[in-house]
């Protein structure tokens, strides 16, 4: 890959890895459990982005929670360079989290409007036990290393535009020189040229910091573009997990042939193969979870297998990993080309 | 075919917005026309104008704090010319609108069927019984499974999908001939965006619905519709199909929109993003070119207002249209 | 739903208890006594004391209350202390006069409150919306008292229209009765009437500027079916908790009222009775009041339930 992997000299090994990770709500009212993660395991590599998709009710986001230490772990594991977060507690905690950074969707509710640009920046740098010597210098740095100017420093969040606060929000993230960023959902609410400028800065960051991105979003095209390998979540587990390349030319599960043949794709129709929805109906609710394979109701590969046996997380031949019992023998197509 | 008048026609469109800072002009010299079975997309980022234009054809923009000028032609009537008591009468019979969020876009307190009874009876003097019945038909027509108990749900039972459905089967009730959908999808799952785009498809085609179909998504244009116009501040910037404008766009932004999309065969390459020049204030609108601050084939000549060229297939608002080569959604074959 | 419900009854009892005992501390601790007033003028300190012991007054403040307790659960209420009349007969005599009242009351400040909220609303920041204000915020400034004087003294001594006092029982003669109700209700609703049309305005407004309402015009359905069908009923539950407010309220408010108007209600009972130290009149009125506000109370929590399928 790219950037400090090439050096060597770092520890070998995955940065983060999440072993059998469950999260789990209480229902109000009803006497239950809402399983929004249940069994998720994956790894992301130092320099690696890692996509994470899926629809509503998938548990994408509650991973990003989970991973941050702000949802409810009911069991698994997550560590980060040979330290268990999960288990953390306290000082403990707090000295562990700043190596883990999150930019969520909302660009103008993560930034208290009162705070000028460079206030918002500084602000996890004041945090710290012991505040570096030049906060200014690295303040000033920062905002150009997200691609704004010095003069945006004493600028309100509400006079900048939706891309820009997304930048300053990167940049606040990037202050404590953070390991892993996790961005939620962090350009779905950005128009499409804004949207871009923002992936092209994430791209530039893993590049030239090295820095591990675990980028979650509902749409596969942004995720495919920028992801080194990608997991596709249903229902709470994982489908499949492959490379970014691999996932869309030769998709392994049935519910990664069914997003990719969903999504609209900007192409003009001589060039584009108009094919019917894959799919019907719509995510059942992940209160009352189907048994076996989670995507069965939905599956138009359906066998009996699939509802008396869950099918695992298993490699299959050209390095993915899939969850269906019978991925060695569908022939499953890949984007629309 | 196009003999016959279009279902809709709108002509010199303007819409300002009157705030504390003066009037805001928010649409300006939109024109445009729909025919019989057509979808036609409405495509523009935020502060684009293409809501603003889809509220003042319905009429729902507030009366007090916004102005709306020009024509909008629906079955030989002019909307806009209407009083507040005609334009009810004809809201929901010979246009219908739906909605981003249908989530907040249904009544919480009502079952989903009287909603719609309520429509029917709103437009046509049938008794209940009758109005019950055609609710439960038409939401059997959009897809819903079990529709005689179903439109006994309340909104809050069903999902987004589905929700999005009953809006449908509520605005397309009395048949209107004009659908206006506002970014009918962008909540909805990518799954079930497309069955709710195959369904406006199916629908648009069986009853003869002319469509209107604001966007932000060119994928969802290029699935869906059959011509295309771009918004940019307001205005339209190029209009002509769907296939001619992602083939060979002749407008720089509906070229630069295209190549801010992320697409196979370019993992990890650098995205064209639409940065406005340093130095540009975003709040002041040249008297040229709107797009101008933005564009990477800016030249003197811009500065000068641009009127929408009639190329005939094709209008394009660029006074430089014939000495770029803009690329498209797909690699050029060098000629 | 039913045992919810029930669950929720239950839960009333310790609120009754709660405010029993309270009320009867509270009056036990106001200087006066009864012993007093019935030894009448030029008593001995032993006189006094004896009638004390004879009424249980010597004994302890939480003695008494249980004995009171016992009796009360057995829906004995006992007898005044002065008069001698059974305090449950007394009750019983002026509490639906009050009731009449205060419902009459409730009726002037519901329909003159939601015309005039639902008037303001839809032509929110116009002149109606002012004048409507101004209106508003004059009637919740103005004492029921004073409001009843001025009604008096214009429709009744003045223009002849209306009776100034008295009362008659809606079942004995609904013609008389209701002609006497009118300006005691009027006096007694202004200030509910006026915080009805406040707050149901920025409810309203704030739905009417919902996509749900917007769904509604693009529809077609009137614009007068929009907003009393459908805003009202999205308004019902911050109503409703409007009105149970009031009618609290109005039955503190109508002690006032019932002296202007000569009216013989539960309000006069309390009154002379405080005044007399005659605690155990006190403790019944205060109970059954504070019963009823309790169950005003849980019939708007069940009303939510019914007006919100969300939280059915």
């Amino acid at each position: 890959m790219t950037g400090l992997l090439q050096d060597g000299a770092m520890p070998a090994g995955p940065l983060l890895s999440v072993d059998a990770l469950c999260v789990q709500f209480d229902l109000p009212g009803a006497k239950a459990t809402l399983k929004a993660v249940d069994g998720v395991s994956f790894e992301i590599g130092r320099g690696e982005i890692f996509g994470l998709i899926g629809e509503s009710g998938s548990g994408k986001s509650s991973v990003a929670r989970a991973i941050m230490r702000l949802a409810p772990i009911a069991a698994g594991a997550i560590t980060l360079a040979g330290t268990r977060l999960d288990q953390l507690q306290g000082r403990e905690l707090r000295r562990h989290r700043r190596r883990v950074q999150m930019v969520f969707q909302d660009s103008s509710d993560s930034l208290d409007p009162r705070m000028t640009v460079r206030q918002a920046i500084a602000e996890p740098l004041r945090m710290q036990d012991a505040p570096p010597a030049d906060a200014g210098g690295l303040v000033a740095s920062l905002i150009q290393r997200v691609g704004l100017d010095e003069s945006h420093l004493d600028r309100k969040p509400h006079t900048l535009s939706g891309g820009q606060k997304q930048r300053v929000n990167i940049a606040r993230a990037l202050a404590l020189s953070p390991e892993l960023l996790v961005c939620d959902e962090a350009v779905s609410a950005l128009d499409v040229s804004v949207q871009a400028g923002i992936i092209n800065l994430l791209l530039s960051l893993q590049q030239e910091l090295g820095i591990s991105v675990l980028f979650i979003s509902h749409d596969l095209g942004v995720v495919a573009h920028l992801a080194d390998r990608v997991g596709v979540m249903y229902l709470g587990r994982l489908a499949e997990v492959a490379s970014a390349e691999a996932l869309t030319s030769r998709p392994r599960h049935p519910y990664t042939e069914a997003l990719l043949a969903a999504e609209p794709e900007p192409r003009p129709s001589t060039h584009r193969a108009a094919r019917p929805p894959l799919i019907a109906g719509e995510v059942p609710s992940a209160a009352n979870p189907p048994s076996g394979c989670r995507f069965r109701t939905r599956c138009r590969y359906v066998r009996e297998r699939c509802a008396a046996e869950q099918p695992p997380l298993r490699p299959v031949d050209g390095g993915g990993l899939v969850a269906c019992h019978f991925a060695e023998e569908l022939v499953l197509e890949g984007r629309r080309a | 075919m196009m003999a016959e008048r279009p279902a809709l026609v709108v002509r010199n469109l303007e819409v300002s917005f009157l705030t504390v800072d003066g009037e805001v002009q928010a649409v300006r010299d939109v024109s445009f026309e729909v025919g019989r079975g057509e979808i036609v997309g409405l495509v523009g980022e935020s502060g684009s104008g293409k809501s603003a234009t889809a509220l003042a054809i319905m009429g729902l923009l507030p009366v007090v704090s916004s102005r709306v000028r020009g024509s909008a032609m629906v079955s030989g009537v002019d909307m806009l010319a209407l009083s507040p008591r005609q334009l009810a009468r004809v809201r929901g019979r010979d246009m219908g609108m739906i909605f981003q969020e249908p989530m907040s876009a249904l009544d919480p307190l009502f079952r989903i069927g009287d909603q719609i009874a309520e429509t029917v009876r709103a437009h046509q003097r049938v008794s209940r019984r009758a109005a019950a019945a055609r609710a439960v038909e038409i939401l059997g027509e959009v897809g819903i499974p079990d529709a005689a108990s179903r439109s006994r749900a309340y909104p809050h039972q069903l999902s987004g999908g589905m929700r999005q459905r009953v809006m449908i089967a509520m605005a397309l009730v009395s048949e209107p001939a004009v659908l206006i959908a506002d970014e009918p999808t962008t909540a909805l799952d990518v799954t079930v965006q497309a069955q709710i785009l195959g369904l406006l498809r199916r629908l648009s085609r069986d009853h003869g619905t002319a469509v209107v179909l604001i966007t932000h998504d060119l994928g969802v244009v290029a699935e869906t519709c059959s011509r295309i116009h771009v918004m940019y501040s307001g205005e339209i910037v190029e209009a002509c199909g769907v296939d001619e404008a992602l083939l060979a766009p002749e407008h720089p932004y509906t070229s630069a929109l295209i190549q801010c999309i992320p697409r196979a065969g370019r993992h990890r390459q650098p995205l064209h993003s639409i940065p406005r020049r340093r130095g540009s204030s975003p709040d002041v609108r040249p008297s040229g070119c709107r797009f101008l601050p933005r564009c990477a084939h800016a030249a003197e000549i811009c500065k000068a207002p641009q009127p929408l060229l009639d190329l005939g297939d094709r209008a394009v608002r660029c006074v430089r249209h014939d000495q770029l080569a803009l690329p498209g959604a797909v690699e050029r074959v060098p000629q | 739903m039913k045992r919810m419900l029930l669950g929720r009854l239950a839960a009333l009892v310790p609120t009754v208890l709660l405010a029993s005992f309270v009320v009867f501390m509270l009056i036990q601790l106001a200087p006066g006594d009864p012993s007093i007033t019935l030894a009448g003028e030029n008593a001995t300190a032993e006189r006094i004391e004896e009638i004390r012991r004879s009424l249980g007054l010597d004994r302890s403040l939480i003695e008494q209350y249980l004995t009171w307790l016992s009796h009360a659960v057995r829906g004995d209420l006992g007898k005044s202390i002065i008069t001698q009349e059974s305090i449950a007969a007394a009750i019983g005599r002026t509490l639906p006069i009050t009731l009449q009242l205060v419902f009459g009351a409730l009726v002037v400040a519901i329909v003159f409150g939601v015309i005039a909220g639902v008037a303001s609303a839809r032509r929110a920041d116009t002149a109606t919306d002012a004048v409507i204000a101004s209106v508003s915020s004059a009637g919740a400034a103005m004492p029921s008292f004073w409001l009843g004087l001025v009604l008096v003294s214009i429709f009744a001594l003045g223009l002849d229209w209306l009776p100034a006092t008295g009362f008659v029982s809606l079942a004995a003669d609904p013609v008389r009765a209701l002609r006497h109700l009118v300006l005691p209700s009027v006096a007694l609703g202004a200030v509910g009437a006026a915080e009805i049309a406040r707050q149901l305005r920025g409810v309203l407004i704030e739905i009417l500027a919902s996509d749900y309402i917007r769904t509604l015009r693009a529809k077609g359905l009137s614009e007068s079916r929009i907003v009393w069908i459908h805003a009202l009923r999205g308004a019902a539950v911050p109503l409703v908790t409007i009105i149970g407010l009031q009618v609290s309220r109005l039955l503190g408010a109508t002690v006032v009222v019932e002296a202007v108007f000569g009216i013989q209600g539960i309000g006069t009972l309390v009154v002379s009775a405080a005044n007399n130290r005659d605690y155990y009149v006190v403790e019944g009125v205060v109970v059954v009041m504070a019963l009823i506000v309790i169950l005003v109370n849980f019939a708007v929590d069940v009303s939510y339930r019914i007006s919100d399928p969300r939280i059915r």
